[in-house]
């Protein structure tokens, strides 16, 4: 990471502190009729890092400024994929209950897997279609029940 | 002492039953499969398997989870020697000698080097254990409120001061703890039941989920960083093949024993010692234990091209943390390590505290784990790591890193749904996941936050209860001497650590950059 990322990281902390100290602390723990001292106390330590860590950050940009060799930010395209990742999961997570749990994780499966990579079709498919069917069968065999939708309404229809 | 052997001999009765074995089988066959698998660690694998522990009996569960770890904690070296790949981040200090010795074409003498050192060091390392716990466990029955929230602060500390690199590291660690800290007070009020950063949300009244979080931080948030890395997981020439396999004789395997015995002892102890201190880790202890036998070594030493101590040592270190790295979970209720953290996890799914009342009341239990701690060592060395290495070799060359991640990420979700049935929790796991990510990207150890989360409300309610005890005077974290000395000592060491980063020093238990959390 570099200096100025660092220097933005520490801002970041230093304002949710000041954020919990002035909003959260009197919203969501007093007015609940909560003690403050122990949020409070954390908050401090929070707070006292942060500043510790912004100390450290603007010494480190001193010195990187003095080299001349502040990063060029080249981390934003790694972090493509795994915001897709998040995207998808999300989605997944979301339409889980409306879609239920097979369909749903079929079509996570499919896409997440080229998210990955995946170049096989076949086997993307495979794992697709096989990997929601065992795990919604072994929990039925539990008795415990995933979100269910179209597809395991089908499956119901069919074994009773 | 009497005492402890038959409390052993009442946990083997208990313990040693042919299901415990099978799950000691079943959990070394794991934890063998996901150490060798670069990206997944044991802990991983325990993780993974935590919420299903829901239905099973308790120490069928507790010997399921030690069985992954060992497994794990030995599988490593399998990739580190085969493909010079290290599975786990320990086994990379195994890599610098067991690869070479196994380009010179001695395989079977170098899988069998790092399996007997972790038979080795795991054994001393469980008998510590045995005979350290329970003494401990007496005193620790008598630390009041402010001892305990003083030594839980103590160990905080200790975690980051004893492995943080830069004073920057340093600041980072306490910034994790800090909102470890922070996310256990999410919830319920533990003194006086009032909400507290609920946001009117109903399902945070419980807080959020001990077991959701460890998945989150640990499992969701490493699929993630793999995310990054497509493509990136190929064995490229690592696999080169070898010509010529030399036999591994019975003259030859004495010969070892007799360069390897100082070393192995040393290692064992070192790496016990490193365990049972909070946050040390394996990794930590398997570079120390490499130097050490190296700096140890006479000139004529072959340390980087095959000696057989280079193996020996950091895998006898590296598995010597693996039980005494519980003995501050079961003396204390401490978890000391993530591995420790997630057992802690599967006593308290099984409704029972670890600590020093768990083995006051229920001694057959604690004993119980122990025999099987001894057991697994053995059980899973002979009967199931010698026979999984040429799967193992299988598994690594044809396992498609594409499907295998999504499908972490479905058992990750199932998982979590089953714990509580509850789609809200999906929601929470989900921005958890992403925050450890952050977390990770940002530098920040995900280690200490977890700690942290699961020793926050036992912090709380100690410092709390102390002050109850004392009308509200702070004074009372300086009357107890024990109490003092553990503040003074957290001071001493975080004060220390920053001296000696801002005089330029390297960490003494110099672990290299790629191999960290």
């Amino acid at each position: 990471m570099n200096a100025r990322s660092e220097l933005s990281i520490a801002t970041v902390l230093i304002g949710f502190s000041m954020l919990n100290y002035f909003y959260l602390i009197p919203t969501q723990v007093v007015a609940e009729g909560s003690s403050p001292v122990y949020p409070a106390l954390i908050n401090t330590m929070l707070l006292c890092f942060s500043l510790a860590y912004l100390g450290e950050g603007v010494r480190s940009w001193r010195k990187q400024r003095q080299a001349q060799s502040e990063g060029t930010g080249g981390g934003k395209k790694l972090m493509v994929r795994p915001l897709a990742m998040l995207v998808v999961t999300g989605a997944w997570v979301l339409s889980m209950e409306q879609l239920g749990f097979i369909i749903s994780t079929f079509a996570f499966l499919m896409i997440a897997s080229r998210i990955f990579g995946s170049k096989s079709w076949g086997k993307t498919l495979i794992l697709s279609v096989a990997m929601p069917l065992i795990i919604y069968f072994v929990f039925r065999g539990l008795n415990a029940l995933l979100p269910e939708g179209p597809a395991e309404e089908l499956i119901n229809l069919i074994l009773g | 002492m009497g005492d402890i052997f038959s409390h052993l001999w009442d946990g083997a009765i208990f313990a040693l039953s042919l299901w415990n074995i099978l799950a000691i089988v079943i959990g070394y066959a794991i934890g063998i499969v996901a150490g060798a698998i670069p990206g997944v660690m044991a802990v991983t694998a325990m993780v993974l398997i935590l919420p299903y522990t829901f239905t099973l009996e308790p120490l069928f569960a507790i010997a399921l989870l030690m069985g992954i770890y060992k497994g794990g904690a030995y599988a490593g070296s399998i990739t580190a020697t085969l493909f010079n790949i290290p599975g786990t981040p320990e086994a990379a200090a195994t890599a610098l000698d067991s690869y070479p010795m196994f380009k010179q074409g001695m395989q079977k003498r170098s899988l069998e080097i790092a399996l007997w050192a972790s038979v080795f060091g795991g054994t001393v390392s469980n008998f510590l254990l045995v005979f350290t716990a329970p003494p401990l466990a007496e005193v620790a029955l008598r630390l009041g409120p402010s001892e305990i929230a003083a030594l839980i602060l103590f160990s905080l500390t200790a975690v980051i001061t004893l492995l943080g690199d830069s004073r920057m590291d340093i600041w980072k660690g306490f910034i994790s703890i800090t909102l470890g800290l922070m996310l256990a007070t999410v919830g319920l009020d533990n003194m006086s039941a009032s909400r507290r950063y609920v946001f009117g949300i109903e399902d945070l009244d419980n807080g959020v989920p001990f077991v959701l979080t460890i998945i989150a931080l640990l499992a969701l948030s490493e699929v993630f960083i793999q995310a990054e890395k497509v493509g990136g997981f190929t064995l490229g020439n690592a696999a080169e093949a070898v010509s010529k396999i030399i036999p591994y004789t019975w003259k030859q395997r004495w010969l070892d024993l007799k360069i390897c015995l100082k070393d192995l002892i040393r290692s064992s102890l070192v790496g016990s010692l490193l365990g049972a201190l909070p946050g040390i880790g394996a990794t930590t202890a398997a570079f120390v234990c490499y130097g050490e036998a190296r700096r140890s070594a006479k000139k004529n030493a072959r340390f980087g091209d095959g000696d057989p101590r280079g193996i020996a040592a950091p895998e006898a270190g590296n598995n010597a943390v693996a039980a005494s790295s519980l003995i501050p979970l079961v003396t204390l209720g401490i978890p000391g390590s993530v591995a420790a953290a997630v057992m802690y996890g599967a006593f308290m799914i099984q409704g029972m505290i670890p600590g020093p009342m768990l083995m006051m009341e229920h001694p057959e239990i604690i004993y119980g784990l122990f025999v099987l701690l001894i057991v697994t060592d053995f059980l899973g060395a002979f009967v199931v790591a010698l026979p999984f290495i040429s799967v193992v070799q299988k598994i690594f060359k044809n396992l498609n890193y594409s499907l295998f991640f999504p499908g972490v990420v479905v058992c990750c979700v199932v998982g979590v749904y089953a714990e509580e049935f509850n789609v809200f929790n999906l929601r929470i796991f989900l921005a958890l996941g992403f925050v450890g990510y952050i977390m990770r990207k940002m530098g920040m150890s995900i280690p200490p936050f977890i700690l942290a989360f699961i020793l926050g409300p036992i912090l709380e309610r100690n410092t709390r209860t102390a002050l109850l005890l004392s009308d509200g005077s702070p004074m009372i974290f300086v009357q107890s001497p024990i109490t003092l000395g553990l503040l003074i000592l957290a001071v001493a060491a975080l004060g220390w650590s920053l001296w000696r980063k801002t005089r330029g020093g390297k960490s003494v238990l110099e672990v290299p950059e790629e191999f960290k959390h």
